[in-house]
């Protein structure tokens, strides 16, 4: 830490005794209290000896210093990145990522693509949480790098743990394959997506180790459907085989629209985006 | 039956007259009597419940002194409402009344508690009152009132405990700094562990975790002895304070009292008067200390400019242990219309939140505590970092054992050859070095700023000051530290 500035009487003397402190009064004898208020409590409190000399003066130091304590004169600020004209994407969308990386990560790649859609960029909360994230994902760090923006650069030469890694450490996700029952519903209705579901359910053709496929369903179905499964998800019987595993899927397809929701409907205002109905 | 006169009773405890006096009015009490053993009556100070006040002021043999009772959160005796009260006596404003049940109970129990502690000297040598521990002038010998036992400090036995750790404390700062910090002895784990075991033995709680956080300090970085002597500075002056809580005015013993571990029942803290009024949620801190969870959760008067030693700060502690969960009931940037109850203290920034005054309201989508801002926090910062620093040295000036003092302002995250810095025209101020996976906490404040100035919420500790929040204008970033079990 710079100072800059020339040490005072009482700087000068903080050392001394702090110098003293590490070799011990046994080797080295105190400075005498004759600086400032140090001679008053001297006076008022004679210590016994010189260790009693020493603690006295650096407690009343100590109390000084921190009631005292003064900035030291500021170093340049750091240069600025560029300017970047889009709005940081809503609280509530960055929730909703967190909820994600948390919960369903499977919607990741969604959200990303639905923020550069809409045309917001990451809030600062998110930024060092994705850069570090996709540091060795050669096929997602670009994406990241546009949400942040000129502020991802920036803060990824200030901050270690950052920067994109030239070697891929993570496994490419390849893509899951549908079976053949459920790559026919996707684009259908509600009512049709959660009939082929639930039968499944029923029939224990999907359980909890297998529901990697139905969790890639409702992330692909149309997201106009995403309420209308939900709700039937919820009112399911509850007596049903596979039932637990249904609900969680409701929570999917509320996450799911809650994303669509927040980062769509309440877009930047130079972007009005044209949503395709479907990809 | 002779009462005592005026100058008599403030002899009692000369330190408490300033504050005893302006309570010494009738109008403030009420329910009050007197008899030949004792005077009793209803403080009345505020709006908070009234403290019940006892004195036994004719005690006979066997017992040392008078004693007195007060319900106030006070921890040491005589507080100054007994004083108030025996001046009212003195004065000739406390009516001849039959003795009621609760105080005859007490004179009972004073006796029963007097005739133990008698058959216990005879077998067993008390240890004799140290002579530093009479104040100067007084001649034990005398007639009239002798040293006050600290009645809610506990019984005799702990002030008597506190006192011998705090004496070893000494003897063993005293060790260090003869032998040096640069001896070996300083960084053996036993040097440090056996001195916390025996303050926790002499149940001065408060010390000992001090005495384990500072070990944690010894070479954890360059220039790490320097940091070590000064909290051993401030270790030797709560040692010596708390071995004369006696001598001190109220607020003062309670401070030193709360730093060394003494509790205050949460009901009395309740009991007492509330400031009401406008709470921030400025920051949020949660810290492992010794296996438990430590939630500080810091509040600000919304007023712009509070008055007194906490400049409007609070905060909330909340603790929980393996497998249980924090209260997240207060977000940041979430403000409360409540009744505050200070701890009390010179520096009194423990509270506890009473009654709230607020329908609690939820965010339009339903998701989450998202509270509406009643005020911007940004209005509450100080005006620069040398203000900032200024009004933590205020506190600290009052209580400078305390580790972690609340600041606002705005400033602009910047380097300092290799150490991360707040800064402004005024100056800079260094931050502690981030906890472990605490560097995302500091990429989040410094992505935030973008190089321009943020207004910020953090801990001013001796160690630099650890960042809590980021107010930004349409958001609150909680970058404050999550030591948890994960």
């Amino acid at each position: 830490m710079t100072t800059g500035t020339p040490p005072t009487a009482l700087g000068a003397h903080w050392a001394d005794l702090v110098a003293v402190a590490l070799l011990g009064t046994d080797r080295r004898d105190p400075p005498d209290p004759v600086v400032g208020p140090l001679t008053e409590v001297a006076l008022e409190h004679p210590p016994v000896d010189a260790a009693g000399s020493l603690i006295q003066q650096v407690a009343t130091l100590t109390v000084l210093r921190r009631a005292a304590t003064r900035p030291t004169p500021p170093p340049p600020l750091l240069a600025p990145p560029a300017d970047d004209p889009r709005p940081w994407c809503p609280p509530a969308a960055a929730d909703l990522l967190r909820r994600v990386l948390a919960d369903w990560p499977v919607l990741e790649a969604e959200w990303l693509h639905l923020a550069v859609q809409a045309g917001w960029r990451l809030s600062p909360d998110l930024v060092p949480i994705l850069l570090a994230r996709h540091r060795a994902r050669p096929e997602t760090r670009p994406v990241v790098d546009h949400l942040a923006g000129p502020v991802g650069a920036w803060l990824a030469d200030l901050v270690p743990g950052l920067a994109a890694s030239p070697r891929r450490t993570s496994p490419a996700d390849t893509g899951v394959v549908l079976p053949a029952e459920l790559a026919a519903v996707v684009d259908a209705d509600a009512a049709t997506v959660v009939a082929v579901v639930a039968d499944g359910l029923r029939r224990q053709r999907y359980t909890s180790p297998s529901r990697a496929v139905l969790v890639h369903l409702v992330a692909r179905v149309r997201p106009s459907e995403l309420d209308g499964i939900r709700l039937r998800c919820e009112h399911l019987d509850p007596q049903m085989t596979g039932i637990g595993l249904a609900y969680h899927l409701a929570d999917l397809a509320a996450t799911r629209l809650a994303i669509h929701t927040v980062l769509l409907a309440a877009s930047a205002p130079e972007h009005r985006p044209s949503i395709p109905e479907s990809s | 039956m002779v009462p005592w006169s005026v100058e008599q009773v403030l002899a009692v405890a000369p330190a408490r007259t300033g504050a005893a006096r302006p309570l010494a009015v009738p109008a403030l009490w009420d329910l009050t009597g007197a008899d030949g053993r004792s005077v009793w009556g209803r403080f009345r100070g505020g709006s908070g419940e009234p403290y019940q006040v006892l004195v036994d002021h004719a005690p006979g043999e066997g017992h040392h002194d008078i004693g007195t009772r007060c319900t106030c959160p006070s921890r040491v005796s005589p507080c100054k409402h007994a004083i108030a009260l025996l001046v009212l006596w003195a004065n000739g404003q406390v009516a001849l009344a039959d003795r009621p049940p609760a105080v005859q109970t007490w004179l009972h129990q004073r006796d029963a508690q007097s005739a133990a502690r008698s058959s216990r000297a005879d077998s067993t040598r008390r240890t004799p009152v140290a002579p530093a521990e009479i104040p100067i002038g007084h001649d034990p010998g005398a007639a009239g009132p002798a040293l006050r036992e600290p009645r809610s400090l506990g019984s005799d036995t702990r002030v008597e405990r506190v006192t011998l750790g705090l004496r070893e404390l000494e003897r063993w700062i005293d060790d260090r700094v003869r032998v040096g910090l640069g001896d070996p002895s300083i960084a053996r784990y036993a040097t440090w562990d056996e001195l916390a075991t025996r303050l926790v033995d002499a149940q001065a709680g408060g010390m000992a975790n001090r005495v384990r956080r500072l070990a944690g300090q010894v070479g954890a970085r360059p220039g790490w002895h320097e940091h070590v002597i000064a909290e051993l500075g401030v270790l030797h002056l709560l040692a010596r304070a708390g071995q004369r809580l006696r001598h001190l005015d109220d607020p003062w013993a309670d401070g030193v009292a709360a730093a060394i571990g003494f509790t205050v029942k949460q009901a009395d803290v309740l009991a007492g008067v509330p400031e009401t009024g406008v709470w921030v949620v400025m920051g949020r801190s949660d810290i492992v200390e010794d296996r438990i969870v430590v939630r500080r959760l810091w509040l600000r008067d919304a007023r712009p400019e509070p008055s007194g030693t906490t400049q409007g700060w609070a905060v909330l502690l909340s603790f929980a242990a393996y497998g249980q969960s924090l209260d997240d009931s207060l977000a940041v940037g979430q403000s409360v219309h409540a009744d505050l109850h200070r701890y009390p203290g010179t520096v009194a920034l423990r509270a506890l939140l009473g009654r709230r005054h607020d329908a609690t309201s939820t965010s339009e989508s339903g998701q989450g505590e998202h509270v509406a801002h009643v005020v911007d926090p940004v209005a509450l910062a100080s005006p620069s970092v040398a203000a900032a620093l200024e009004s933590a040295g205020r506190m600290l000036a009052v209580e400078p054992w305390l580790e972690r003092v609340p600041i606002t302002f705005t400033a602009s995250p910047t380097t300092d050859d290799g150490t991360w810095v707040l800064a402004d025209h005024t100056g800079a101020v260094p931050l502690a070095d981030p906890s472990a996976g605490g560097t995302t906490e500091l990429a989040t404040l410094v992505a935030a700023s973008a190089g321009a100035p943020v207004t910020v919420t953090g801990e001013w500790t001796a160690l630099g000051l650890a960042v809590l929040t980021v107010h930004l204008g349409d958001r609150t970033l909680d970058i404050g530290p999550r030591g948890g079990f994960r």
